[in-house]
């Protein structure tokens, strides 16, 4: 079925392609706004070299590392030095719009650039030791429930970041603080994954790829997955948390954005890059061996997604008491 | 034995032709790279990956081409650390100390070979105890809490302070200074702004390759510049090449490194240049009897360069054995693997044992390969040190920004580069000792985060930083390198007295 | 040459600052909640004060240091050239800036005009072959295209 529905929207961006081939892009160039071997770093490299080897962009894309403020140093540079360079696209992830939303990125806003479209995503998970007394998301929340400390919670990113909102999310939707979570933030996923493994976290709200090996092994149980549906393979028998009685939905998009000042029909060629992109099966299966999961969402969607996710969270940062632009 | 059978059977993968020649490939440009001050392996992983991919190179050819530059880089390091007293990175910091006397003293060549020998040993020998070990040390190094980094930072402070060859308090203005310098960005625990004055390239902090450039690479510049110090050293003495009775001599030594640097390298967080730090202070502990240490002491060069490279080595074996990244270079390889649709976990080593064990067999060809392809070069690397002064360090500095602006696009990097170098320059004059600033910005996040962690857990109870025999252990080793100078002042008078002078 | 003791008062007056600093920003940091019981203000705190007691150390019993004389035009020329390539890197590209700052730099250490042109020019164009083509980091190009 969705197969299907993709080889349909496969044509339809085909045909949609025609009016978009005036533009062709010079010296194209993805920057990643992270240092090389970032998980922004790789969806640079990897999705240009497949749309140079798919055909679908002719000319070499070349990938720029533009490194500070998670993102927020590539943000300001578009604005300040290329607001009109058509031939630059720019790696963005969920993670970016929490940050946006908290004023992180300076003065500018989520209106000021152009979205482009997402090619995957991966989604939170909540995992915990195999030994874990937490069997289930409820038991999680009981605990919670009964003395937000007595459960460590730690993940890779800062208090505010998007590993933080994950059990935040929760907690608010158990009528718990979130402010009163016990929280520690570390350097890295494999980081908080080696303090889980070795007792001295009690859970983990990662990433559904990098917690699937220690899944498939055992080491862990995942309590929940933060997605709409079930994800497929190791996850088949992780129960989402909408299915357990909370609507808590964190999937970590990757895609891009262009310059404010692009013209329509430059726009229309990067998005339709995208989409058939995301179309094309070879590209589906590198989307998969990456760990990310099918999220096509291309285009004025694509936009209208990153400004209502990025609200979403400003009012959430808000409502825990962190500072946020906009109030 | 069951790992020497896995063994066996992971040699088998690693030496077919193809392989070899892979190995060989990984670690001649491993060197090159690591040669250049600035760009590290990771660069090279990043882009050399997705051109594996359209290859279509086998998964375990991949990752040993991937492991070869990994390593390899440790050896290029060492040439502009030692014949120009600048380390291209921050783990390569240490080697300057002995390194660069020993080349002035006309043994650049021999200090080159002993390197290359230490970084073998270092390397070869944590080959052999992942062999057999990988899994249960990677369970206990999992299992060192908040409580028990805490210690051991506080020991590697304790070790710190005794460094600085001036006054003390200008040693511990440094170290203060490097902590500070390591709170700029966001901090973890609050998501909070500090030290930013509200400078978005600050966000993320100071970058440590950055930092690392600065301040010695340009403070060096500038010295020679200054001074006209002659730079290069006008002898190459390569006649004097290294002595098996200096080599025998330093083996302690890099036994002590090797275990200090896997320990290290085996912990998720620490890594190379905190295990170069403390095995350099510890062997000076150990081994400094006659003041001989940072004037051209064979066992100081040997000692961090052994732990250098057991440390890089080390910090696969969480790689290996759980699928978690303890370094920012493994972590690009676990992606590598995640790429070939290979799940980097506990179950690589029974699902997939022709990359598991044909990476660990080609850990060990790829260190006989550097040797045996660095040890020639060294009396063609020390002619580095024949190219005229004038056309030497613009080289560096040149090669230096360009190294930075590659890896940040930033022009806000190069000044904040140049910035930290006239800031270095002034220091060095002052006597304000430079490496303990670089450490303990290096220590300062581990040491911040896991108090706050430990206190975090403990509900602000302060006795939970002494709740485990293994931190009490680093405690009392603490206490002990703090007060031994101080409950032995005679011993310390009488070898101060033989030596000439302090400082150097 | 001796800088008697007023290299060691300056050094020291400024560590002393930079520590009051370092407390006065913890300080005044609007933390809204932190996770944990220390906070993002302790630390800094505690490390201002240690480098304010080494800097107060430091200025009310300055030593003497010995001090190499230097040419400290040669000095500047080093480090103007560092802060202004930058921007050369801006308007000129890769190969006019860094051969520009490897020739001023030469100079300074007293390289032969022609022979640090010449030698500016080929590290400049060896280090985009290096890292931009070879490596594939990508370096800016100016007016020139290179």
């Amino acid at each position: 079925m969705i197969r299907l529905l993709l080889a349909v929207s496969a044509g339809l961006a085909l045909a949609g392609a025609a009016s978009a081939q005036n533009f062709q892009p010079a010296n194209p160039e993805c920057i990643a706004p992270a240092a090389p071997g970032g998980g922004f770093d790789l969806t640079c490299r990897v999705t240009s070299q497949q749309l140079n080897e798919l055909g679908i962009v002719k000319p070499t894309i070349r990938t720029t590392n533009m490194p500070g403020g998670i993102g927020a140093v590539a943000y300001n540079n578009i604005q300040a030095r290329r607001p009109n360079d058509p031939n630059v696209i720019i790696a963005v992830s969920t993670g970016s719009w929490v940050n946006l939303a908290q004023g992180k990125f300076g003065r500018f806003t989520e209106n000021d650039v152009r979205w482009l479209g997402a090619i995957g995503a991966d989604y939170g998970v909540l995992a915990v030791r195999k030994d874990s007394p937490y069997k289930t998301l409820q038991d999680f929340v009981d605990a919670l429930k009964k003395d937000p400390g007595s459960v460590t919670i730690g993940a890779g990113g800062t208090v505010g970041s998007q590993d933080w909102m994950k059990p935040a999310l929760v907690a608010k939707a158990a009528g718990v603080d979130p402010r009163k979570m016990r929280y520690l933030s570390y350097e890295g996923g494999g980081e908080a994954l080696a303090a889980l493994l070795g007792g001295t976290i009690q859970a983990v709200p990662g990433d559904a790829s990098e917690v699937q090996g220690q899944l498939e092994a055992g080491e862990i149980r995942v309590l929940a997955t933060f997605s709409e549906e079930r994800l497929p393979g190791v996850f088949a028998n992780v129960p989402t948390a909408k299915e357990q009685g909370y609507d808590v939905q964190w999937p970590i998009v990757r895609g891009f954005y262009a310059p404010p000042k692009i013209t329509d029909e430059q726009y229309a060629y990067w998005v339709d890059a995208l989409k058939k992109l995301n179309a094309d099966p070879k590209w589906q299966k590198v989307r998969t061996d990456q760990g990310l999961f099918a999220y096509d969402l291309v285009g004025p969607d694509f936009d209208a997604f990153a400004k209502q996710r990025t609200d979403a969270f400003r009012k959430l940062a808000a409502e825990v008491g962190l500072k946020t632009t906009g109030n | 034995m069951e790992a020497l059978s896995s063994l066996a059977f992971g040699f088998s993968v690693a030496f077919t032709p193809f392989n070899l020649a892979l190995a060989l490939a990984g670690a001649a440009l491993g060197t090159a790279i690591g040669a250049l001050p600035g760009i590290g392996p990771i660069n090279a992983i990043v882009l050399l990956l997705p051109l594996c991919f359209s290859l279509k190179l086998p998964p375990e050819s991949a990752l040993i081409l991937l492991a070869g530059i990994y390593y390899g880089s440790g050896y290029g390091g060492r040439i502009s650390s030692i014949l120009l007293n600048i380390p291209g990175d921050p783990g390569l910091v240490m080697t300057t100390l002995d390194g660069y006397p020993l080349a002035r003293q006309g043994r650049g060549a021999a200090a080159l070979a002993l390197s290359g020998i230490g970084s073998f040993v270092g390397g070869t020998l944590t080959v052999l105890l992942l062999t057999f070990l990988a899994v249960p040390i990677a369970r206990l190094a999992v299992a060192f809490g908040p409580a028990e980094y805490v210690a051991l930072m506080v020991l590697a402070f304790a070790l710190l302070s005794t460094m600085g060859q001036g006054r003390t308090a200008k040693t511990w203005a440094a170290i203060c200074l490097g902590l500070l310098g390591a709170m700029i960005g966001i901090d973890g625990g609050s998501g909070v702004e500090r030290f930013t004055f509200g400078s978005l390239e600050m966000l993320g902090g100071i970058d440590f390759t950055t930092l690392t450039i600065g301040l010695f690479a340009v403070s060096e510049i500038l010295i020679v510049a200054e001074g006209m110090r002659s730079g290069a050293v006008t002898h190459l003495g390569s006649g004097d090449r290294l002595k098996i009775g200096e080599l025998v001599r330093c083996l302690p030594a890099m036994l002590r490194a090797t275990g200090i640097g896997f320990f290290l390298g085996v912990l998720p967080g620490t890594g190379a240049a905190v295990a170069s730090a403390l095995a350099y202070t510890a062997e000076k502990r150990v081994s400094n009897r006659n003041d001989t240490f940072g004037k051209g002491d064979m066992r100081g060069l040997a000692a961090p360069e052994t732990a250098d490279n057991a440390a890089q080595t080390a910090s696969m074996v969480p790689m290996l054995a759980l699928g978690i990244p303890g370094s920012g270079t493994t972590a690009v390889m676990l992606g590598a693997l995640l790429m070939y649709s290979i799940t980097p976990g506990p179950l690589l080593f029974t699902q997939r044992p022709e990359i598991a064990w044909g990476l660990i067999a080609s850990m060990y060809i790829g260190n006989v390969m550097l040797l045996v392809l660095n040890l020639p070069l060294v009396g063609l690397f020390a002619r580095l040190l024949l190219v005229p002064n004038w056309i030497l360090f613009p080289g560096v500095l040149g090669l230096s920004f360009a190294g930075v602006y590659a890896a940040t696009n930033s022009m806000f990097e190069l000044l904040l580069t140049t910035g930290i170098g006239i800031a270095a320059y002034a220091m060095r004059k002052m006597g304000i000792p430079l490496i303990p600033m670089l450490i303990a910005f290096v220590l300062a996040r581990l040491l911040e985060d896991n108090i706050r962690r430990a206190l975090s857990i403990s509900d602000g109870d302060p006795m939970a930083l002494f709740s485990s025999p293994v931190a009490i252990l680093f405690w009392l080793l603490a206490a002990l390198t703090l007060l031994v100078p101080v409950l032995a002042p005679h011993l310390g008078r009488r070898i101060r007295t033989v030596s000439d002078s302090e400082g150097g | 040459m001796k800088a008697g003791l007023s290299g060691d008062r300056i050094t020291g007056s400024l560590f002393l600052l930079i520590g009051i600093g370092a407390i006065w920003h913890a300080w005044s940091l609007d933390v809204p909640f932190a996770a944990d019981p220390v906070g993002p203000k302790a630390f800094p705190m505690v490390v201002g004060a240690l480098l304010a007691i080494a800097g107060a150390s430091i200025l009310l019993r300055p030593e003497e240091i010995e001090w190499e004389v230097g040419d400290y035009g040669r000095v500047a020329v080093v480090a103007g050239a560092s802060f202004l390539y930058p921007l050369a890197l801006e308007f000129l590209g890769f190969v006019p800036a860094t051969a520009l700052l490897c020739f001023a730099c030469g100079k300074a250490f007293r390289g032969p005009t022609v022979g640090t042109a010449i030698a500016s020019l080929a590290l400049a164009a060896a280090f985009l072959l290096l890292i931009d083509t070879l490596l594939g980091l990508p370096l800016p190009r100016g007016p020139l295209g290179i």
